[in-house]
């Protein structure tokens, strides 16, 4: 039995257009039909950052199970408090700063009480021992997140913070509750320490 | 914020441009794990509440309010009363038949007897009746309904109690002097006997005074159940079933599931309801008391949910006002003490029903819960008082009660357990 599809049946190409201008929501839209509890905005918003949100969680939380409940959490409170975006700033920043607040929530539940202090390296700082930024180019997406994940729990917040999300040091205290210094010792040691990993890598291979 | 780092920093730079735009795929069925999270979280959905005009509400309460207090003071008024003058009036017509008969018999004046007696009385009175048949004018008493029956039924009924000496000492003369019983020689004897119970009940002051008739005004704190009533935890394994059967019944809107691989155990605790109140106690007889007044009752509940980064709660919290009746019987009196049962009800109105749920103790939502507006419950306790002043007294009593809740009423400590014990202590003050 033909589905009857209105003036579809007519014109065609018509409800092509009309079908590609419904598929390619507006941002603005998507948003609007997230605080309105729409589900298929809400489908549309996974769809389009899930992935890249998994990675941001992924670069936080070692342990992939855990991380895909650090993810569920994140999508569930940006569900529930988009209502509070008021469209100040980018929405794919206020984004992230759920889901990275989500992961620093978790790490600070497995830690809790311990400072980044107690993460220290074995490198003095200001020292730079270890292959140069441009060995960076030629290493995967994977291998580079398998060398990272290799870092200390605390070099790896800081260094991800600072360097891939580009929170200020100041920030980054506020965030972690520890002083701008700490802030910037732990980045150094933990280039540091990427470096030489990646030193290794290269030599291994 | 990509400009926030050393602009030098070539290693942050090329790290930076690594990763950032880089992408994992999550589960495949990810987001319909997240939907289902979402569909518990969400309130019930329910009919838009019918907005209630302000002044409505506010006059539907003060009715409330205003036919409670129309309570307590009818009954106030009712045991505060005095008699009628009719009844005044039967004992001022009693009198005149006496000195009508007196006068009949050929005396001249008054019995002095039946003068004494109407001064009697008079120190007892207020209002004034003029008996133009005695040509006094007897100050009527003051005697309540209950007394002047007494006083009417008891007095034909006292010749018969123990014959007293006053009225053998009268009536000897006049018994001996009779010899045939006629007319005149019974309606003497009648006279006699008369005027020696009025005579004896000079003497008897506790036939002039009315029985203890107290007031008392309590203020008092129950406590129903024993204790907050912590329900069973439910395992992570079938929460979201509970929760979403739960809450479609039109049960406890319980904090949503949030993390599934390793979440705490989801806590709901039912605190114990407790109940101020102030009532006015107006005593019948001598053991017999009825009781009303004003309570307030708060109910609260509390669930929890922690996950592995965040946590929901939810409260429940239901505040009542309250109209008891109940009536109270004296058991034993010995000394300061006094041991008492009491058995009434009570008629509560719901003056406030909401939900709220927080995440990491940020409100999220409030929803204004659809609650009956008025409720019943029955309640019975054996009660302590103790007298330890001159009109204090200090009272505990212990009971049950059982609350009549309605169908698909919002999950609350009295749901779950509508019959439980109670306890009472409070605080007594007599008004004689």
């Amino acid at each position: 039995m033909k589905k009857n599809r209105g003036a579809c049946n007519i014109l065609p190409p018509l409800c092509i257009y009309i079908g590609r201008e419904k598929r390619q929501m507006t941002i603005e839209s998507i948003i609007k039909g997230c605080q309105a509890g729409d589900s298929e905005a809400r489908r549309e918003l996974y769809q389009r950052y899930g992935a890249t949100m998994f990675a941001l969680v992924r670069r936080y939380v070692k342990v992939r199970a855990t991380a895909e409940d650090v993810f569920h959490d994140g999508f569930v409170a940006l569900y529930t408090k988009i209502g509070d975006y008021r469209g100040e700033g980018s929405f794919e920043g206020w984004m992230k700063r759920i889901f990275v607040n989500a992961a620093l929530s978790h790490l600070r539940t497995l830690h809790p009480g311990r400072t980044l202090d107690d993460d220290v390296g074995d490198l003095p700082p200001g020292v730079v021992d270890g292959a140069p930024p441009e060995a960076l180019t030629r290493l995967g997406n994977e291998e580079l997140m398998r060398l990272v994940n290799e870092l200390p729990e605390g070099f790896r917040t800081v260094l991800m913070l600072h360097a891939v999300e580009g929170f200020k040091h100041k920030e980054i205290a506020q965030m972690l509750d520890i002083s701008e210094a700490t802030s910037r010792t732990q980045y150094i040691r933990a280039r540091a320490r990427l470096a030489e990993l990646i030193e290794k890598e290269e030599h291994f291979y | 914020m990509k400009d926030n780092y050393d602009k030098n920093d070539r290693f942050a730079e090329l790290l930076g441009d690594k990763l950032h735009g880089h992408m994992e795929e999550p589960p495949a069925d990810m987001f319909d794990r997240i939907e289902r999270t979402l569909a518990a979280a969400a309130p019930v959905k329910r009919e838009p509440a019918v907005v209630v005009p302000l002044w409505r509400r506010v006059w539907s309460r003060g009715v409330a309010v205003a036919m409670a207090a129309a309570m307590v003071a009818v009954a106030f008024v009712v045991t505060m009363r005095r008699s009628a003058p009719e009844e005044i009036a039967a004992m001022g017509e009693q009198m005149a038949v006496v000195a009508e008969m007196q006068q009949a018999e050929g005396q001249q004046e008054v019995a002095p007897e039946v003068v004494q007696v109407a001064e009697a009385v008079a120190m007892k009175a207020s209002p004034r009746v003029n008996s133009p048949k005695l040509n006094v004018e007897v100050v009527a008493p003051v005697a309540t309904l209950p007394e002047a029956e007494e006083l009417a039924v008891v007095a034909p009924k006292e010749k018969e109690e123990g014959e007293a000496e006053v009225a053998k000492q009268s009536n000897r003369r006049e018994r001996k002097k009779a010899t045939t019983t006629t007319r005149r020689t019974t309606r003497r004897r009648d006279t006699a006997e008369l005027e020696a119970y009025w005579r004896e009940a000079m003497w008897d002051d506790s036939r002039f005074e009315a029985p203890e008739q107290r007031v008392t005004l309590a203020l008092h704190a129950t406590g129903t159940g024993m204790g907050n009533m912590e329900m069973t935890h439910r395992t992570g394994s079938n929460l979201l079933v509970n929760e979403q059967s739960n809450i479609a019944s039109g049960g406890y809107l319980g904090a949503p599931q949030m993390v599934g691989k390793n979440p705490a155990a989801p806590k709901l605790e039912h605190f114990m309801p407790i109940t101020v109140g102030i009532t006015v106690n107006f005593s019948i007889t001598d053991y017999l008391s009825v009781e009303s007044g004003l309570l307030y009752t708060s109910l609260s509940s509390k669930g929890e949910n922690k996950g592995s980064l965040s946590l929901y709660e939810s409260w429940r919290k239901m505040n009542y006002l309250g109209v008891p009746l109940s009536l109270s019987l004296n058991v034993v009196d010995y000394g300061p003490l006094a041991l008492y049962a009491r058995l009434g009800a009570t008629m509560e109105f719901n003056v406030d029903a909401t939900d709220k749920v927080l995440l990491d103790g940020e409100l999220m939502q409030t929803t204004n819960l659809e609650v009956p507006f008025v409720t019943l419950s029955m309640d019975g306790a054996v009660g302590v008082n103790y007298n330890f002043a001159e009109n204090l007294s200090l009272f505990g009593e212990l009971g049950g009660s059982y609350w009549f809740a309605g169908v698909d009423y919002p999950e609350n400590y009295r749901t779950v357990k509508p019959l439980t014990l109670s306890s009472r202590v409070g605080l007594r003050i007599a008004f004689n």
